[in-house]
């Protein structure tokens, strides 16, 4: 049967109507909750400094089907595979590519796209042209990628072509002691194809001590959407 | 009939077989002759190397100590090579050793007076047959040229290259493009009948100016793919440069691997991600794409290596204690504020913002590997241990923090940022 997917982690009861669902309807198809595959971009952005939005990627990648590799394409070699194997994705499946510019990343990522693989790229600009370009691929590959960068929440070159669009940032942890509690991260849904714009509060938790992939649980959102809001 | 024994001079194959096919460079038949010689068919050859005695003469010159004969048949240059003097082409006086006959024959035939081949040769053969079986006759007649000798010659392994050759010189991109994809429709299938798949190609463009530029693909499973070939070195025709036209083109198959021909299916066709990997591979070569697997280290920048990406991946387990998601190249140096020595610092400074850090997990203490490093007696061995703490920031960032040094050590302890957890 299917993986455990992170999104399929139990909602709160009153969840019958959950913008998560509506607005992540896209992305639970994506990541084969109850269906393969289905070609889908996504984009996760971070502000300067963190890096929230690979930990979000890497465990919505820990829950993708066995067997699909995963394209890691950047400019410098950032993700570190110890930390991948911590939140349960096994850097074994991962390959790793180095890219000169922007638009050769880029350009990794759509062949790894178009074959079928799963793919991540960290770039700094992303064209209107390549993101339709990257849309497509994944489409025709059937397969899911991820486009990670650190821009603000609103860019002069915004596009529609992938699936969603997000605002990964760290969040405080709930601990009231002075070691860390749980990893928590404020992902802010900045579009959906097809589905409702939100804030969501998300709890990275381990899942059997750590033997399973790290579960992405929301703890926060819908109807503190309004609050968790950003203004400006 | 040349025969050789296995020399041991260097700049020639060691291996029997390898030096059969070395040998092929005088005749294109050669034969083994387990374990320590090689029969070389020189019929028709010698005059290529200045007769006989010239062929003996290169031959001597490239495996020096090896030793050489010449004779009429195969059996009578075994037996020359190996027991005859040099330049003799009589096998009458040999010893009845040089015949290959078993050593049961050899000491009964001894033992009535015979020892040589031509004490052998005179002696009536039904009786000889009839006394020592039907061996000693046999040989001797194919010694002599009379009864028909078997042997097995080896073949040279397929050479999978394909070739095209102009009356005028070529020049156009497009004339190219198309001579590669012919070429590569010519290779394709016939690797495909040979069950291999190519995992490097080379095609050569040969220019009129005697330059040879070349493209090299690497594969990281065999292929034989005409399509991706194609596509592959079109993209790479870039770099060739025609001169002053091209004469002829080769393209080759360097290395192959095993390749099992694949079922078409009629329904969804399975995951095959040779085809991305294999793309990506020639596009950013061996060093700009890898994968990754363990190492036995708890220096975080070594806890991995890289591999090739042809290499099947290895699995991994968990680390031990928590690790960040990005690591940066080299550890940032930061300003910190800790109060106790061994404490996690309250705040810390990078790029000139202040982040006040709410709680830690820590302290984990890395000490260097110190085997792999030169004595250096500067400071003491405990003051070169890294001591890392996770904290997280006032807003939640969470980073990966490590003191190099003691508070109250030699040189003063100092902070850096090692990594991001999100």
């Amino acid at each position: 049967m299917f993986s455990p997917s992170p999104l399929a982690a139990p909602l709160p009861a009153s969840a019958a109507e959950h913008p998560l669902r509506q607005a992540l309807g896209v992305l639970r198809q994506a990541l084969g909750v109850d269906s393969p595959l289905r070609g889908t971009m996504h984009e996760c952005r971070a502000p300067e400094g963190t890096a929230a939005h690979i930990a979000f990627v890497i465990a919505l990648l820990a829950g993708l089907a066995e067997g699909i590799p995963i394209l890691w394409a950047s400019k410098t070699a950032s993700a570190y595979p110890p930390g991948l194997a911590w939140l349960g994705l096994d850097p074994g499946r991962c390959l790793f590519a180095l890219a000169a510019d922007d638009a050769e990343c880029l350009g990794t990522l759509e062949v790894a796209l178009r074959g079928g693989m799963a793919g991540v790229a960290e770039c700094g600009a992303l064209p209107r042209l390549a993101a339709r370009r990257l849309a497509l691929a994944a489409k025709t590959g059937g397969s899911t990628g991820f486009l990670l960068r650190h821009a603000p929440v609103f860019t002069a070159l915004d596009s529609t072509a992938f699936a969603t669009r997000w605002m990964i940032t760290p969040a405080r942890s709930p601990a009231s002691t002075s070691t860390l509690g749980a990893h928590r991260l404020r992902a802010e849904l900045l579009y959906a194809k097809g589905g409702r714009t939100g804030v969501f509060l998300y709890e990275m938790s381990e899942v059997n001590h750590g033997t399973a992939p790290a579960a992405l649980t929301l703890v926060g959102g819908g109807a503190e959407a309004g609050q968790l809001r950003r203004t400006g | 009939m040349a025969e050789g024994l296995k020399p041991g001079s260097f700049g020639v194959p060691d291996d029997l077989s390898a030096l059969a096919l070395w040998c092929q460079q005088y005749s294109p038949l050669t034969a083994l002759n387990p374990p320590d010689g090689v029969t070389i068919d020189i019929t028709g050859c010698a005059h290529l190397f200045g007769g006989e005695a010239g062929l003996i003469v290169h031959l001597l010159r490239r495996l020096p100590g090896a030793r050489l004969a010449v004779a009429g048949t195969a059996a009578a240059a075994w037996g020359l090579a190996r027991y005859g003097a040099p330049g003799n082409e009589d096998i009458l006086p040999l010893p009845l050793a040089a015949l290959q006959l078993s050593e049961r024959v050899i000491t009964r035939l001894r033992r009535v007076g015979v020892r040589r081949i031509g004490e052998l040769r005179r002696l009536p053969r039904a009786e000889l047959t009839a006394g020592y079986g039907p061996e000693p006759v046999l040989q001797l007649a194919r010694a002599l040229g009379q009864a028909p000798e078997v042997l097995a010659f080896v073949s040279a392994p397929p050479e999978w290259r394909e070739a095209e050759h102009y009356a005028e010189p070529v020049f156009a991109t497009a004339q190219l493009q198309a001579a590669l994809a012919r070429l590569t429709a010519k290779l394709c299938p016939q690797l495909g009948d040979a069950q291999i798949g190519a995992t490097a190609l080379a095609a050569r463009f040969y220019r009129i100016d005697g330059q040879r530029p070349e493209i090299l693909l690497g594969f990281a499973a065999p292929c034989r793919d005409a399509f991706q070939i194609t596509k592959l070195l079109i993209e790479k025709l870039a770099q060739i440069d025609p001169g002053f036209g091209i004469e002829a083109i080769t393209l080759e198959a360097i290395t192959t691997e095993p390749m099992a021909p694949v079922q078409r299916s009629i329904g969804a066709p399975a995951a095959a991600y040779e085809k991305p990997i294999n793309t990506l591979l020639n596009r950013l070569g061996q060093s700009r794409l890898w994968r990754v697997a363990a190492q036995e280290s708890h220096i975080p920048e070594y806890a991995f290596r890289r591999m090739p990406v042809a290499l099947p991946p290895v699995p991994w387990g968990r680390p031990r204690a928590p690790r960040p998601v990005r690591l940066l190249p080299q550890p940032d140096a930061i300003t910190a504020i800790a109060p106790v020595p061994d404490d996690p610092p309250v705040m810390f400074f990078w790029h000139g913002r202040a982040h006040k850090i709410i709680r830690a997990t820590g302290p984990e203490r890395i000490a260097r590997e110190w085997w792999r490093h030169k004595q250096d007696n500067s400071r003491p061995e405990t003051e070169k241990i890294r001591v890392y703490y996770a904290v997280e920031d006032s807003e939640g960032a969470r980073f990966w923090l490590f003191r190099a040094g003691v508070q109250a050590g030699e040189a003063p302890a100092r902070w850096y940022l090692h990594g991001f957890f999100g």
